[in-house]
């Protein structure tokens, strides 16, 4: 069964997620804060750590990055209670393998959770938005066009999920298989996190100042 | 005079009070000497021991009245006969029949004079003076030079009186100026800490805790919509410049997001809105149109999420409503339903742009509006 790791410095979110989840996974440890939480997560190796985007000492980001200088073979499936794009943008970038809001239903975490071990992106509509937003306002002189733009097709995917269409329905309204689908959002989620660095923290800033 | 209660106005009418007391004793023993003395003959010498009682009255009145009544120093009238005794002095050897005994005491009613109203009381007193000690050149011949040097010794303090009381009033305005911008910058920074510290721990715990109510199952679908509204406004407070992004007011996007906050407050679904990209273009129809059918899917779709994508494209904006309710065959619906033919699909028409309804029975609905804004 698929180990995971909760790493949230709220104890009544960490409860919660726990005893939803146990059904279905393995639960092998928890921790509130960075350090702490890169430690026993090196130690005990889950499948996945699921890591909320705001904590004290660098929040998520900085567990991403701790555990990955080590293991870069872990999981992460980033979760928050706020919508800042820029905090969710960022915990992507630094190499969660997507992002769910805290108002998740447990069923939906579930299958977040499931589908980031099988090795899909996990984009909700939020999310989607954020990354269409952050592309289309890049700068369209020193770009890398394998890096820095998004393709016809994974505008299209982009803007079906934005919309509320699950891979599947994406499928079935583009005429592609659901593993396109997922592939798509793979290499959409790699240009996000390999895309010109600049430009992205531009965006980030601009956003943050107005 | 707009005065803060710094230490310098008070400063300034106690040398003047200190000088009037000084400027009165030695006044008090020219007099004496030029009466008394024999080196001279005066010839009303009640002159001058009345100008003595004068200045030794009018020192221990406005003495008193600066204590008693610091307010009422700067009266015009008060002024007024503060100068005019000041040119008595200079004048009252003259009529006593003796040599001039004033000392520096006329200077005292041009000090009074700067006190209250600035260069313009220097001015004032100056020429009072100074009208004075001409007035007596005239009058008589002797002595002349010692009048006229006089004068000059008065003009001359008088300018410098002036000078260094402006002066040290426009240091003591800028100071005052610069510690009241001190002090609102440091009250503008500890709000805007206290502010952020506040955000901070409500984010960490009455955010979360409104998030941990919306994915209860338990709870009711009421208690639900109102963790969202509450989560919503709170959002909204602690984070006034988030999730706008680089809106334009009253634009394309501050529009949607109004729209769809007004419908879950209607606590029937949450609208969950995403919008890609602002536009300031005229956008009135589609968002109207689309109100329509965010308020159709959250009443009648039965269910609790809807989702609503708005994006600026090229020369166009798009606004799409999903829903994953009941559904209904769109070909079926009666004439008589004006909310999905007259508010969307002929609004859409009339202003250029489409609307498009895809849904059949219990596969949930989506609404596709395009409308041109011109601006490629």
């Amino acid at each position: 069964m698929t180990t995971v790791f909760i790493v949230d410095d709220h104890d009544l979110f960490r409860a919660g997620v726990r005893s939803e989840l146990a059904d279905d996974l393995v639960i092998v440890g928890d921790a509130s804060q960075v350090l702490p939480a890169i430690e026993m997560i090196r130690e005990r190796q889950p499948d996945l750590v699921l890591v909320d985007v705001h904590m004290p000492d660098g929040g998520g980001r900085a567990v991403i990055t701790g555990v990955h200088s080590t293991h870069p073979d872990i999981l992460f499936l980033a979760i928050s209670a706020s919508d800042a794009p820029e905090d969710v943008v960022a915990t992507v970038r630094a190499g969660a393998r997507g992002y769910v809001t805290k108002t998740v239903s447990p069923d939906d975490l579930a299958d977040a959770i499931r589908r980031v071990v099988d090795g899909d992106a996990v984009f909700s509509p939020k999310l989607a938005g954020f990354v269409l937003d952050a592309f289309s306002a890049m700068d369209v002189k020193d770009l890398d066009p394998d890096l820095d733009k998004l393709t016809k097709r994974e505008r299209e995917v982009l803007q079906h999920i934005a919309r509320g269409y699950t891979y599947r329905e994406v499928g079935e309204q583009l005429y592609i298989s659901a593993k396109t689908v997922e592939n798509h959002m793979s290499a959409v989620l790699r240009k996000l996190q390999l895309s010109n660095r600049r430009e992205l923290t531009r965006w980030a800033q601009d956003r943050d100042l107005i | 005079m707009e005065q803060r209660s710094t230490a310098l106005e008070p400063t300034l009418l106690w040398i003047i009070t200190g000088y009037r007391i000084f400027a009165a004793g030695w006044l008090s023993i020219l007099g004496a000497v030029a009466v008394a003395g024999e080196a001279t003959d005066v010839d009303k010498p009640g002159i001058v021991v009345g100008t003595i009682a004068l200045v030794l009255v009018w020192a221990g009145a406005t003495t008193a009245l600066r204590v008693l009544r610091p307010a009422a120093t700067a009266t015009w009238w008060l002024v007024g006969l503060d100068l005019l005794i000041s040119c008595w002095s200079v004048v009252a050897g003259e009529f006593a029949g003796t040599i001039q005994f004033a000392g520096g005491y006329p200077l005292v009613g041009a000090f009074t004079a700067i006190y209250v109203y600035g260069w313009a009381g220097g001015i004032l007193g100056a020429t009072a003076l100074t009208a004075t000690g001409i007035g007596r050149v005239i009058s008589e011949s002797h002595s002349a030079a010692q009048d006229v040097a006089n004068s000059i010794a008065h003009l001359f303090s008088v300018g410098a009186a002036a000078g260094v009381a402006a002066a040290l009033r426009t240091s003591e305005r800028r100071r005052d100026a610069a510690e009241t911008a001190l002090e609102q910058e440091r009250a503008d920074r500890i709000r805007a800490e206290e502010h952020a510290e506040m955000a901070a721990h409500l984010h960490d715990s009455v955010l979360q805790t409104l998030a941990l109510i919306q994915r209860d199952s338990a709870a009711t679908p009421d208690i639900r919509g109102l963790a969202r509204h509450q989560e919503r406004e709170l959002r909204a407070w602690l984070f006034p410049d988030q999730g706008s992004g680089a809106a334009v007011a009253g634009g394309f996007k501050e529009s949607l997001v109004n729209v769809c906050s007004e419908i879950e407050d209607l606590g029937d679904a949450h609208i969950e809105a995403v919008v890609v990209g602002d536009s300031a273009a005229a956008v009135e129809p589609i968002v109207r149109a689309a109100r329509e059918a965010i308020l159709n899917a959250s009443k009648h779709a039965g269910v609790d999420a809807v989702s609503v994508y708005g994006e600026v494209a090229d020369g166009e904006v798009l606004i799409f409503i999903k829903d994953r309710g009941v559904g209904f065959d769109p070909a079926a619906v009666p004439e008589s339903r004006q909310g999905i033919r007259e508010s969307i699909i002929s609004r859409m028409d009339r202003h250029g742009g489409s609307a498009e309804i895809v849904s059949e029975p219990g596969a949930g609905t989506e609404v596709r509006l395009r409308l041109p804004t011109g601006d490629a």
